[in-house]
């Protein structure tokens, strides 16, 4: 029985996010954005690094604050690079030829 | 959740170094407990009066285990999650984070330790309770002597025990960047 959502990358808990390169894209500091959520910085680290599972109700906030859908910030599975999910759509792999 | 990640000018921001200082701290209280159980007879046959043996004893216990708390006090902060008087007033309508009020993360993990140090307190009470039946036929002196060394490490272990959890378990903190 678990009684903390520390992710367990064995148990499947493991949550994957895009909080750290969408922080860095808007040019926000861990502080900055955890002033706009309302909570502390250190726990925007954790959640950054996968130390831990934020709630399904902080996990909209972050969603809504970055006006984006709560699956382009959250995922089960590893993301793959944005360039690579951008630049992969328009050309095969290959290379050159759109979809 | 940390309040502060520096003590006398170290860096409490890497796990190692709070696992160090935990561990530290509880082999002086081990030593200072195990002095003043040492201590007990020579004081009992000493010329000095009943009631300041006493002081003498309760102060080789309360005083290491008040600095000890007050170390993981400064660390961590209040433990006990405080009820806001402001927000019950306004019915949650106040709705500004004080800088330090728990989220959500630091209700977890402070809940997580207060939950880990019952468990310990819960064995540590049944074990000593169980040494407590084997010394039964001891004398009443050593069996007045075990019953407060018992009492004390309670006490010690109740005031001490969530903050070095958590000092002991949190992983290394995410700088503010």
């Amino acid at each position: 029985m678990s009684y903390s959502s520390t992710p367990d990358a064995r148990s499947g808990e493991a949550l994957f996010n895009r909080i750290a390169v969408l922080r860095a894209e808007r040019g926000l500091s861990r502080y900055e954005l955890a002033e706009a959520l309302e909570i502390n910085y250190q726990t925007v680290g954790y959640i950054e690094r996968g130390d831990f599972n934020p709630s399904l109700e902080l996990a909209f906030r972050i969603a809504e604050y970055f006006r984006l859908p709560i699956e382009a910030i959250f995922s089960r599975k590893p993301f793959r690079p944005l360039s690579e999910e951008i630049y992969g759509r328009r050309h095969s792999p290959r290379g050159g030829a759109e979809k | 959740m940390l309040r502060t990640t520096e003590l006398l000018g170290i860096s409490m921001v890497e796990r190692k170094n709070r696992r160090r200082l935990v561990a530290t701290i509880y082999v002086i209280l081990l030593v200072v407990i195990t002095a003043g159980v040492g201590a007990v007879p020579l004081l009992a046959h000493s010329h000095l009066h009943a009631r300041y043996i006493g002081i003498i004893w309760q102060a080789l216990f309360v005083l290491p285990s008040f600095v000890a708390w007050k170390i993981f006090h400064d660390l961590v902060g209040n433990l006990p999650l405080e009820i806001r008087p402001a927000k019950l007033a306004t019915l949650g309508l106040s709705t500004r984070r004080d800088q330090d009020e728990p989220d959500e993360r630091d209700v977890m993990v402070r809940n997580t330790a207060y939950f880990k140090a019952y468990n310990v307190l819960a064995w540590y009470s049944v074990l000593s309770a169980q040494a407590l039946y084997i010394t039964f036929n001891a004398s009443p002196k050593s069996m007045l002597l075990a019953i407060l060394t018992q009492v004390f490490v309670m006490v010690m272990m109740s005031a001490t025990l969530p903050g070095a959890i958590l000092l002991w378990t949190e992983p290394d903190v995410p700088g503010e960047e």
